[in-house]
């Protein structure tokens, strides 16, 4: 297990540093100019202010060069200053980061216990009008692009409905101290159910194929024969089974629960680490891209590293590996 | 990230794997969660005398607050107060100076101050504090250009006198919007903390949310009705989709959403100077140029032609321009400055006629010889690339309608959509979608004069003219705004040449963008004046005279 975890962090950090290298290469091949970035369009700086300012960012040293001062600076911690913002990257993905984990966690939790469920009930009553209603519900919601889906939400239940409100994270015009959990609560909802109602579809999906294999084993056709409810084969080997490749995929999930909250918080408004990355991209903020790019493969890399972990405490027969 | 399981016996794993995630969810949510408050009164609770406003009218957090981060550049801002400032009637009057004189040689401008002015935290607004401001600016030298300013002085009764190295008469624009910032409370973190004397105050900013301004106690002016003003950083779809939840009570709305109807709102469209046209490359490819510090490819063989800018500048029909790319929410433009005090009207065109665009283009040795619809001059097409901002959807659709235009008069125009870093790199040697138009005429010198050929993104088309070099220097350099007026005018066309459209085209104007807001039907915003650049503040300019009518 300690070896194994050794092994894994070397390959966290040499995945780190290509990510790094690749992403500072595509830049640099890019049009993106950090000079206009910082400048903006309406800007009035002479050359000689430009040369200055030049000097001050050190982009007028190689690109090679400019890597290494970045990942010097980075190994103490200290990932830049975003060129939009002016302020310390660390603190704007710090902000935005708290929002999009509470963002994500829900829907990911939402969508792995729901999705898990429906696809076990779909499969204990394969061919019944259950699983038909389930499986048409799935298959429906997999073809369905997050946005879309986030727009007729938005229509019915906030513009609609006038339920929830229709973008943001706090109310407007209260001042943060009389924010009250509730409010964070009600702006909450949309943004998460949008999230986890198209992971739900994948769960659901996986698990019922997985238990109808499960299903069609002998040890559940002897069971079945030793006169075992649909109960207890669901308790005894359904879930024992099942949960260790559901885990599996829940984790692996990380990646495109983090590609959705990109557009779900578009459509929403909502202020998290996915809208700013967009931000980022199209304003050509350079070290706030490639500093979120960095922290959300170390998120994608966390939930495969968690996988692994559990699967092994799961798993009774890894029990004396660990 | 703490998951531990080797300790937890096999029945328990998944009940704490469960608690385990749920717990880090919840000190998740708890960062950003607040302390249960006991206030239960809604932002949207209606009062009898509506003193908040809740407005969606764009992203406008760019710089937050600190004129060295933006806040202010060519913008009307509610936060701070500058020395001078614009009227309806867009004369430059005082605002923390109580006046302002200029020497005969234009280069000592004195300004005796206001006494009774103070910062939002109750200091009092010094010459010191003026003093600062602009030094600190001269030296930042990234968004505003004050390169041209000698020295700043501290004279005595409370007067500032700013010496410059050479006259500069559009300097009253940067005068009206440098917001002064406290020497006593300015450092990097300004943008937490805005000290500032404008009518209102920065009480809260949530990153990418929103910003609440109040008004500000000790604001010199005349008191706003609304004490509070809640700015919602929503993008326009969310506005809209805000407006017909009834959360705002204005919201911007691009021409493509004029014609949405919202219960209790109505459609308030107000004139600006924002305008916009085609950049045309004036010389001859082959040449290398600068744009924004970085050398690039200069020239196009095509526009350099004047003929090809004559030609499309009467030839291009205006209104209907207008109607495809702004649903006729606009007005047509024929300068950087239609209907300013310094405006030349003669440069007004019939514009549409085919006929003399053909004229013109066969004038200059442009004929169509071989019958494929497109003209051709010693074997040359005239046929060229048009860039324009693929997020921009006005300049995008104005694009396209040109290029279908142009084709009615034998030039093909291909349209290609970049980014603007794109556009910086390549824009120098191909036509390009432009925009400008400000409440000064600082502009018609910095896109037009050779002085200003490689600066920034200044003098795109790299266009050089004598005369017209002669007049924008006189027009900078003349110690009165009504001398300068005559010197823009005369620059735009002075009866044989000028930069206008009549002159020589080097950027072709074509239409003003309406500013279009949806605002409640009780909410009455006084007269505006026409606008300038940037729909997010214009609008506010006169927010003192705003009242809500029950």
């Amino acid at each position: 297990m300690a070896k194994n975890t050794v092994i894994r962090m070397i390959r966290v950090v040499t995945l780190l540093i290509g990510l790094s290298i690749l992403t500072f290469s595509l830049i640099h091949l890019s049009p993106m100019d950090p000079v206009n970035a910082y400048i903006g369009g309406d800007g009035s700086a002479s050359p000689e202010q430009i040369e200055k300012f030049k000097e001050y960012w050190g982009v007028d040293k190689s690109p090679v060069e400019q890597y290494f001062s970045w990942a010097g600076a980075l190994l103490q911690g200290n990932f830049g200053t975003s060129m939009l913002y002016r302020t310390p990257v660390i603190d704007i993905i710090q902000s935005r980061f708290v929002t999009s984990l509470a963002l994500m966690g829900t829907a990911w939790l939402l969508s792995g216990v729901i999705g898990y469920l429906l696809g076990m009930a779909a499969a204990m009553n394969r061919g019944k009008i259950i699983d038909r209603i389930i499986k048409w519900y799935s298959y429906t919601l997999v073809s369905t692009p997050i946005f879309w889906m986030g727009l007729i939400l938005l229509i019915v239940f906030a513009v609609g409905l006038e339920w929830f409100p229709v973008g943001l994270a706090v109310p407007p015009g209260v001042m943060e101290s009389d924010v009250r959990f509730l409010d964070r609560l009600h702006h909450f909802v949309l943004p998460a159910l949008t999230l986890s109602i198209l992971g739900v579809a994948n769960v659901a999906m996986h698990t019922r194929e997985k238990m109808i294999d499960i299903l069609n084993a002998e040890y559940v056709v002897f069971a079945k024969a030793r006169g075992e409810s649909d109960w207890q084969i669901f308790k005894y080997h359904g879930i024992r089974n099942s949960i260790l490749p559901a885990i599996s995929l829940q984790f692996a999930y990380f990646g495109e629960l983090f590609g959705g909250s990109m557009l779900a918080e578009q459509v929403f408004a909502y202020p998290g680490l996915g809208s700013t990355l967009t931000t980022a991209g199209l304003k050509g903020d350079l070290p706030l891209m490639v500093g979120i790019i960095l922290i959300s493969s170390l998120f994608v890399f966390a939930g495969n590293f968690i996988a692994d972990i559990l699967n092994k405490v799961v798993d009774p027969r890894m029990k004396g590996a660990i | 990230m703490n998951v531990n399981g080797s300790s937890f016996t096999k029945s328990s794993t998944l009940f704490y794997l469960g608690l385990t995630l749920s717990v880090f969810l919840f000190l998740g949510g708890c960062q950003t969660a607040a302390p249960v408050s006991e206030n239960l009164i809604n932002a949207q609770k209606p009062t009898t005398v509506k003193d908040e406003l809740v407005l969606a009218i764009g992203k406008l957090d760019g710089g937050q607050f600190d004129p060295r981060k933006g806040w202010g550049m060519t913008q009307i801002r509610l936060t701070h107060s500058s020395l001078l400032a614009i009227d309806a009637d867009l004369n430059f009057v005082g605002d923390l100076a109580k006046s302002y004189s200029i020497s005969n040689d234009s280069l000592t401008w004195t300004f005796p101050l206001r006494d009774d002015a103070k910062f939002s935290n109750g200091e009092p607004v010094t010459a010191e504090d003026v003093k600062f401001t602009y030094e600190m600016l001269k030296e930042d030298g990234i968004k505003f250009d004050l390169s041209f300013v000698k020295s700043i002085k501290v004279a005595d009764g409370n007067t500032i006198v700013i010496e410059l190295g050479e006259p500069r008469s559009t300097f009253v624009s940067q005068l009206t919007e440098i917001g002064i910032v406290p020497k006593a409370h300015y450092d990097e973190h300004y943008s937490q903390n805005p000290i500032s004397s404008g009518p209102y105050k920065v009480v809260q900013y949530n990153d990418g949310q929103q910003i609440i301004l109040e008004s500000n106690p000790y604001w010199y002016g005349n008191k706003p009705q609304f004490k509070k003003l809640t700015f919602l950083l929503l993008e326009e779809d969310a506005a809209l989709a805000a407006a017909k939840a009834g959360e705002a009570d204005i919201v911007y709305v691009p021409p493509t959403f004029a014609d949405q109807k919202v219960a209790g709102m109505n459609l308030r469209a107000y004139e600006s100077i924002d305008s916009r046209g085609i950049m045309l490359p004036t010389v001859p490819s082959g040449g290398k140029g600068m744009t924004n510090g970085k050398e690039v490819d200069i020239g196009n063989d095509v526009t350099s032609d004047l003929a090809i800018r004559k030609a499309l500048n009467i030839g291009l029909d205006r209104q209907k321009l207008l109607d495809l790319a702004l649903d006729g929410h606009g007005q047509k433009a024929f300068c950087l400055c239609d209907n300013m005090p310094w405006f030349n009207e003669k440069t007004i065109v019939e514009d549409g006629n085919v006929e003399a665009a053909r004229k013109i283009l066969g004038d200059g040795g442009w004929l169509d010889t071989n019958n494929d619809g497109i003209a051709e001059k010693n074997g040359l097409k005239a046929e060229f690339d048009m860039y324009f901002s693929s997020s921009d959807q006005l300049r995008s659709d104005l694009s396209l309608a040109v290029a279908d235009q142009a084709t009615e008069l034998g030039i093909k125009i291909n349209t290609i959509g970049v980014t603007w870093d794109e556009i910086y790199l390549k824009g120098k040697t191909a036509a390009v979608a432009w925009g400008g138009g400000r409440h000064h005429p600082h502009q018609l010198y910095s896109m037009n004069s050779s002085q200003r050929m490689n600066q920034g993104i200044d003098n795109m088309p790299n266009y050089q003219n004598a005369k017209v070099d002669e007049y924008l220097n006189k027009a900078l350099t003349a110690s009165t705004q009504e001398e300068a007026n005559q010197y823009w005018k005369l620059a735009q066309w002075d009866g044989a040449t000028g930069f206008s459209g009549i002159g020589d085209a080097p950027i072709i104007w074509l239409l003003r963008v309406d500013h279009l807001y949806l605002a409640n039907e009780k909410l009455n915003l006084a007269k505006q004046p026409v606008h300038t650049h940037g729909h997010e503040w214009a609008l506010f300019g006169n927010i003192t005279e705003w009242t809500w009518e029950n």
